[in-house]
């Protein structure tokens, strides 16, 4: 169970990197942010970070970034960024940032820059660089860092960017490990606040989607959230975030209607080629599944079922 | 977006018990062409997906509606 919130942890960050990467930037280190050229867009490079990854065996480190960007000077730069979430790898952390930083200016032979992000509970520990030097010979590295725990709780709270409400679900689950209670009245205040801040229908789904996957409830007290999810959607007429239970219903009818065609077919004529069975899964009309399970009953051979629905019959 | 909330969750959920009882009744009325109200809300009342998935597979099979009653009353899925 630890291990699976640890890993959920993990991949909301990864997510939330990805799709907020210039707000990211905005807010956690605004001076980078201004001398690249948001214009021009910029390139994640995922892959290539977890070869080098992979090579550097030390460890895994999920939720790392990587990513090309072009300066308003118009040069390139790659950058970095190391994500620290739970401190189970601190000892070796600014090691690895320098590992990491050398390994990639060797693949690329590109400046690179690293920046990293702590987000653990020490206040204690701030790790800025690496270095070692002996006879006159001296290799280092610094780093600029955030420390997610100095961020006063009104700062990201008056902060418009997506980015601050990340952040602050990530230090509202932290606190609050052994407050479950807790956790439930501060992840419906940060939700309340979507709604508030004048989001976008758009931006409050995503937003909350990472709210949800940071802030993890019990079963139980999950659902006493959905129903107050529902209360103030009602209240303010914002059907949003109930809208994901429709989708969800849209998406398990369709499912069990393919599933459902399959089987009935597969009682019935023990086998199927795979490929009627793509074409089943393909298929996004429910009323046209309806009319299929019904043929799939009466049909009498699997022949005479793909007959009909190359002609399209249905 | 890879994570799905319990919301989105939950709602494949029921749209998956929506589907199968329709889909079990779909069967049993296309073979048999009527049902009894009381079999549809027997069927309708059924929370369990795997037997659901169970049912429609005796709905092809069964030779009758009351050999389906049968079954369901003997408690065989």
């Amino acid at each position: 169970m630890e291990d699976e919130v640890r890993a959920d942890y993990d991949s909301a960050w990864k997510e939330a990197l990805t799709v907020y990467f210039e707000p990211f930037m905005a807010f956690c280190f605004a001076d980078t942010h201004s001398d690249i050229d948001w214009e021009k867009g910029y390139e994640t490079l995922d892959t290539e970070l977890q070869e080098v990854i992979r090579d550097a065996e030390t460890g895994r480190r999920l939720a790392d970034k990587l990513v090309k960007v072009w300066l308003n000077s118009g040069e390139e730069a790659i950058v970095l960024i190391h994500v620290e979430i739970q401190g189970q790898e601190q000892s070796d952390f600014a090691e690895r940032m320098y590992i990491y930083n050398h390994r990639l200016f060797d693949r690329y032979r590109q400046k690179v820059f690293s920046f990293a992000v702590l987000g653990d509970e020490n206040t204690n520990w701030r790790p800025t660089g690496y270095s070692y030097s002996r006879w006159g010979f001296e290799s280092s590295l610094q780093f600029p860092v955030v420390k997610l725990l100095d961020y006063p709780a009104a700062t990201l709270e008056e902060s418009t960017n997506p980015f601050a409400t990340i952040i602050a679900a990530h230090l509202e689950t932290q606190a609050t490990r052994s407050d479950l209670p807790r956790r439930f009245q501060l992840k419906l205040r940060l939700v309340r606040r979507l709604y508030e801040r004048g989001y976008s229908r758009n931006q409050i789904l995503e937003l909350f989607r990472f709210i949800e996957w940071i802030m993890a409830l019990p079963a139980a007290v999950q659902q006493e959230f959905k129903t107050e999810i529902k209360r103030i959607e009602e209240e303010r007429r914002m059907p949003y975030i109930t809208s994901f239970e429709r989708d969800g219903i849209q998406q398990g009818r369709l499912q069990t209607s393919r599933e459902d065609v399959i089987d009935v077919l597969e009682t019935r004529f023990l086998t199927l080629p795979d490929a009627l069975k793509n074409r089943i899964f393909a298929i996004e009309d429910l009323a046209m599944l309806k009319r299929l399970l019904k043929r799939a009953i009466t049909v009498t051979s699997v022949q005479e079922f793909e007959e009909l629905l190359a002609q399209g019959e249905f | 977006m890879p994570y799905i909330t319990s919301f989105e969750r939950d709602g494949i959920q029921q749209g998956r018990l929506q589907m199968s009882r329709e889909n079990v009744i779909d069967v049993l009325e296309t073979r048999f062409l009527t049902l009894p109200d009381a079999l549809k809300n027997r069927i309708f009342a059924i929370e369990d997906l795997a037997m659901l998935k169970r049912l429609l597979k005796r709905a092809i099979t069964v030779t009758s509606v009351q050999e389906f009653e049968e079954l369901l009353a003997q408690g065989e899925f």
